[in-house]
């Protein structure tokens, strides 16, 4: 997928035109608020299509659902020190539905 | 029940040197299990079942495993003897855009065809941790009753972590770090336990794990903190199963099952990932339910394989799919220890039988 500079937010066409800028800088406020140790990290905006994961369904003896799923990631990610000088790899994800509504936030450990 | 014992001879010796005690161990071993169909095999030397021996390669492995079953009848568990030198993880495509190239794992191990995502069968790794006595301990070990638990997480992390630890312990008892640090850490927090769950950050290259707050990242638990432990073990931090090139001196996952009353140890080989707060998904998740089926009385192995068919089924009833963190919590979490362990039950007379 070809990324390119958008104003201050990494975005790709494709994903610009789902997102629009007003949803990205509402959820890096939110995490500039709310995790205040990715205030300023310019997160990396992805789109991912799931198909139907036929095999995991069938695994689990469940119906699959049939329809193709869009979702949007923004990764924030920044190397942070430890006391004793270790450094850490932190990431942070916001996952969003087609719509723009927060499916989730996960943190690395 | 079968339970398939697999070992390389040649990299098991190249490690302790001389196997006639840890064979030995085994053996007893094998006589104690009598619930078990139990057979002992090195992947590269000939067998009874007239399976061609194979290199040291994972995905030769997986294939001899795959023979033996055909000629055997269905393994339901699988325990691997040595770490990465002897039968190595599979380092597979790594799901996330982080830091790992790839993802090591047993999972491959665990499944009869080519989804590695959802396990069809018990397995469970003892690393060598280039010591016979490490190995000879695993293989001696017989759970005790004990009612409490212990748990730690990162002060960001206490309302997720609190949702996992409800399920073994006492909420308020939950230790945060900070203000606790590897300094003011006491050992008997780790001592007559029954579980022990840690939702901290860890690193590969270091033997420490950390608390956090705000920008701080205080050393939560160093492997020096560890000593007459006891009980079943979690832990969510990255890396927290992470052994290679480690020993029991600079791995906490090692040092713990050095202990002679810690029956297993699950955590990940690789960053891992998990909520900030509740409902629990990714790795608090796993872990949640790999505690609920421990606790329920079923084996180690069974309650990592459950826990994983779980979240499985939890994630795509959530969102319709399982996306790439999920795949990741499902690969990348592996169990230490003898897969058939499981919590002592009081019979009549007081004693205990596991």
């Amino acid at each position: 997928m070809a990324i390119r500079r958008q104003g201050s937010v990494r975005v790709s066409k494709e994903v610009e035109s789902v997102i629009d800028q007003q949803r990205i800088a509402e959820i890096k406020r939110k995490i500039s608020r709310e995790f205040p140790e990715f205030r300023g990290i310019e997160p990396k905006i992805t789109e991912k299509r799931i198909g139907p994961q036929d095999s995991i369904f069938k695994k689990l003896s469940l119906g699959r659902p049939k329809q193709f799923v869009t979702i949007f990631r923004l990764k924030f990610k920044k190397t942070v020190e430890t006391v004793d000088h270790t450094e850490i790899e932190r990431i942070l994800v916001v996952s969003l539905d087609e719509q723009g509504e927060i499916i989730k936030i996960t943190e690395s450990r | 029940m079968r339970l398939l014992i697999l070992s390389g001879k040649d990299g098991l010796r190249k490690q302790i040197g001389d196997l006639s005690q840890i064979e030995k161990a085994v053996n007893a071993f094998i006589k104690s299990k009598k619930d078990y169909e139990t057979v002992f095999l090195y992947y590269d030397r000939a067998n009874a079942f007239k399976v061609k021996k194979v290199d040291k390669k994972a995905t030769s492995i997986r294939r001899y495993i795959l023979d033996i079953e055909k000629k055997w009848g269905d393994i339901d568990n699988l325990l691997l003897l040595g770490g990465d030198s002897i039968i190595p993880f599979f380092r597979l495509n790594n799901p996330c855009d982080d830091g790992d190239n790839k993802v090591l794992s047993d999972n491959p191990y665990a499944s009869r065809d080519d989804d590695f995502l959802i396990p069809e069968r018990i397995c469970a790794r003892i690393p060598d941790n280039r010591s016979a006595d490490f190995i000879i301990k695993q293989f001696k070990k017989f759970s005790k009753t004990s009612r409490k638990s212990f748990g730690m997480t990162a002060k960001i992390w206490k309302r997720a972590s609190e949702d996992v630890y409800q399920q073994i312990g006492v909420i308020k008892d939950l230790k945060t770090s900070p203000p606790v640090t590897s300094d003011s850490f006491k050992e008997e927090w780790l001592q007559k336990k029954q579980f022990l769950y840690f939702n901290l950050h860890g690193s590969k290259i270091s033997a420490n794990w950390y608390g956090q707050e705000r920008g701080d990242y205080p050393i939560a638990l160093r492997p020096e903190n560890i000593s007459n432990a006891s009980g079943f073990v979690a832990s969510e931090a990255c890396y927290g199963a992470y052994i290679l090139n480690k020993s029991h001196e600079d791995a906490i996952s090692l040092r713990f099952l050095n202990e002679k009353e810690i029956y297993c140890f699950c955590g990940s080989t690789t960053i891992a990932y998990g909520p900030v707060a509740p409902p629990s998904s990714e790795a608090d998740l796993l872990v949640k339910y790999f505690f609920e089926y421990v606790k329920q009385g079923l084996t180690v192995g069974e309650s990592l394989k459950n826990a994983k068919i779980d979240f499985a089924r939890k994630s795509l009833r959530r969102q319709g799919f399982l996306d790439d963190d999920d795949q990741k919590t499902l690969l990348q979490f592996v169990l230490y220890g003898d897969p058939t362990s499981r919590l002592s039950t009081r019979v009549k007379g007081g004693r205990e039988r596991d």
